[in-house]
């Protein structure tokens, strides 16, 4: 049974791993943290609720533009006019006030309590066994979306001019500017697709749960903020690995009898790593590379 | 001068006006008696507090068409304590200052844990209403209307081992953040014991939990005849579907958390095997502790208002206390010859000393006092209808 409930926490991590990248994402090329992420997240729940009877696809592509012209809509209301270095306080906290926002027009739409989805009897809930434990479908579907919206997020960087522009402007707006490279359009793409994975994750953690919550934001997404830290600020492969531990660990607590401390577990890691490994896990994001220098 | 036909009509409209509202306004030659309800219309438990809304609501209308008291109507105030302690507080504090006559609530043992010892400490009359951790009650100036699990979980257990007799081993999971759900978890063990029960493990969870899904598991490797559990709604809808996907079907008992709320509404399938302490349901009240036609006069008036906000079918299971709170505190001003116009002083004071005088009330339920200030209700256990989405009796223990 220690098998499965390790495999069991894997699957968790996978969803961690998937709004981690999407955070780190944000940091790693703009070096600004977006507080509206979470709540972006929670919306993706609630995407569930309302393509809820449609086939899973038309919410996973509702889901993913959903997310993604959300994140056009915090870039331009948090970020577009906070570009100056000195700015990142007022920009974070300009994100964090249109993430409340998102969440009391949320809670104004569908109330403040949790919302079921219908349950079905389709192909996602089925079930099969692992070392005496049951899965559901839906959770190979958490884990094949995560290995392909982050793989695809890796040939996204490293394969297409998109992508090259990215990683210009992550290395410096200044020089990525007088190269000829629109910086604005650039941060708007890292928007639009950050946004969108936390959109997927928020889908995805819905059809998990059976639920959407407009709560979930909050618990959730803080825990990927401290995820992030753990992997390295910045750094993709970290935040895909902290998020897959993460899941482990508390999977593990409940074993050890320590489940009330399960949602402990990613702050007490995050203090250890920092502690052992200032720059986190690994560190060949802005923040590591800031300071090397 | 000459006056427009206009001008003639507009004061032949308001003479018409003053006259059809006289008898109102002779009603109000007194003014209102203040009260105030303290509950969570936003947060976590937002939807618990807008049926208790209506619920007390319901009841101060049903007392103001009949004269209001001693010739002065009932005024109510809500304010929302967004189920924390700290806005209770503030709630609370504001009240006392604002020459209101008593309070109602706030929900959760969290939240009365803190407001009941402050009532004392600022001589504010106020009457809990859903609290279920033991001891918390502070007497003589708070008294509590939903009995305790004290008395809650061992009755309500024993109604439980009656339908299932064959339960020889239990586990133990609860979310041991919240005070009245860790209060419940340490309970449970002794009443197991007491039981004769084997109790295999506990679980422990958090509030905060976005995943229990290992806590099915570590559950389900124990395999126990039946689990007890005590959650808040949410979690308690993440376990029911943790439990269901790892095909535990053993029977699970709860606390009255799960029986009021939307748990009902929201949980189908899942909840199958789930059953909760309770005393009534959307049907009828607990036969020789209910005023049946009473209770079926406000169920029919609360179903129509059913909605998202509240579930539908609402669920009414013991959200009448909120109705039974306006008749005591009413009975109390009417008996005492308290109106609008009484120094709040002098009406706390007497409230407080009839608190303590309290031995019996009948409103929609027939409650027994005790020393603590709690009221006694029997307690009993109800199996879901997950179909009709609503709470029952089981034959065995009606």
């Amino acid at each position: 049974m220690l098998v499965g409930l390790l495999i069991n926490g894997l699957v968790s991590g996978a969803l961690y791993a998937l709004v981690a990248v999407g955070f780190t994402l944000v940091i790693g090329v703009l070096d600004k943290l977006n507080f509206a992420h979470p709540e972006v997240l929670m919306i993706g729940g609630f995407v569930a609720v309302v393509a809820s009877g449609l086939p899973p696809y038309y919410a996973f592509i509702a889901a993913f533009a959903t997310g993604g012209l959300l994140g056009l809509v915090v870039e331009f209301a948090a970020f577009r006019r906070f570009t100056d270095a000195d700015a990142k306080i007022t920009a974070g906290l300009a994100s964090m006030a249109v993430g409340l926002v998102l969440t009391d027009l949320t809670q104004k739409v569908f109330g403040t309590e949790s919302v079921s989805l219908p349950i079905g009897g389709g192909w996602l809930s089925r079930r099969f066994q692992i070392a005496g434990v049951e899965f559901l479908n839906v959770q190979i579907v958490i884990v094949l979306a995560t290995a392909i919206l982050t793989g695809g997020l890796h040939v996204l960087l490293q394969r297409t001019r998109v992508g090259r522009q990215i990683r210009a402007v992550a290395e410096s707006p200044v020089s990525a500017s007088l190269l000829g490279v629109n910086v604005l359009r650039v941060s708007q793409a890292v928007f639009f697709v950050s946004s969108a994975l936390a959109a997927e994750a928020g889908l995805l953690l819905a059809l998990r749960s059976g639920a959407a919550s407009s709560d979930i934001g909050l618990t959730f997404g803080l825990k990927a903020l401290a995820i992030m830290a753990i992997g390295g600020l910045g750094d993709l492969r970290g935040a895909m690995l902290g998020g897959l531990v993460i899941g482990v660990l508390e999977a593990f607590m409940f074993h050890l009898g320590l489940g009330r401390l399960s949602e402990l577990t990613v702050w007490l890691a995050m203090i250890v790593t920092l502690m052992v490994r200032p720059r986190g896990l690994f560190s060949s994001g802005t923040h590591g590379l800031e300071q090397r220098a | 001068m000459r006056i427009s036909r206009r001008t003639i009509l507009a004061i032949g409209a308001c003479a018409l006006a003053a006259v059809a509202n006289g008898p109102a306004e002779a009603q109000q030659a007194k003014p209102p008696i203040k009260l105030a309800l303290i509950t969570p219309l936003t947060g976590p438990l937002g939807s618990y507090g807008k049926i208790q809304e209506i619920l007390v609501k319901l009841a101060v209308e049903d007392v103001n068409s009949k004269g209001g008291v001693n010739g002065s109507l009932l005024q109510l105030d809500v304010g929302d304590s967004q189920t924390d302690p700290g806005q209770a507080v503030v709630l609370f504090r504001r009240y006392a200052g604002g020459g209101y006559f008593g309070s109602i609530g706030p929900m959760t043992g969290t939240q009365w844990e803190t407001v009941s010892p402050l009532a004392n400490q600022i001589a504010m009359p106020s009457i809990a209403l859903n609290a279920i951790k033991p001891g918390i009650n502070v007497r003589p100036w708070t008294i509590r209307l939903q009995p305790p699990d004290d008395t809650q979980i061992p009755e309500g257990f024993k109604a439980f081992l009656k339908a299932f007799p064959n339960v020889k081993t239990v586990v133990i999971t609860a979310d041991v953040r919240e005070a009245s759900s860790k209060a419940a978890a340490d309970a449970f063990k002794t009443i197991a014991q007491d039981n004769g029960l084997q109790v295999l493990d506990t679980v422990e969870f958090s509030s905060k939990s976005t995943d229990l899904s290992s806590a099915a598991i570590q559950i389900k490797s124990r395999n126990p005849d039946a689990i007890m559990v005590s959650a808040f709604p949410a979690q308690g809808m993440l376990l029911a579907k943790e439990f269901h996907t790892q095909g535990i079907t053993a029977p699970v008992f709860n606390t009255s958390t799960l029986w009021s709320g939307p748990f009902i509404n929201m949980v189908g399938e899942y909840g199958r095997n789930w059953y909760v302490i309770g005393f009534s349901t959307n049907a009828d009240g607990m036969p020789g502790y209910t005023d049946q036609a009473l209770y079926q006069s406000i169920v029919s008036r609360v179903l129509e208002k059913g909605d998202q906000a509240i579930g539908v079918p609402p669920n009414l299971a013991n959200w009448s206390f909120g109705y039974d709170a306006i008749l005591l505190y009413a009975d109390i001003f009417r008996r005492n010859g308290i109106d609008g116009t009484s120094d709040p002083k002098k009406v706390r004071e007497t409230v407080k000393d009839e608190f303590s005088k309290l031995k019996e009330f009948v409103g929609v339920y027939r409650y027994k006092f005790r020393d603590t200030g709690d009221a006694y209700l029997p307690g009993n256990i109800l199996r879901p209808n997950v179909e009709k989405k609503v709470w029952e009796f089981m034959p065995e223990n009606k």
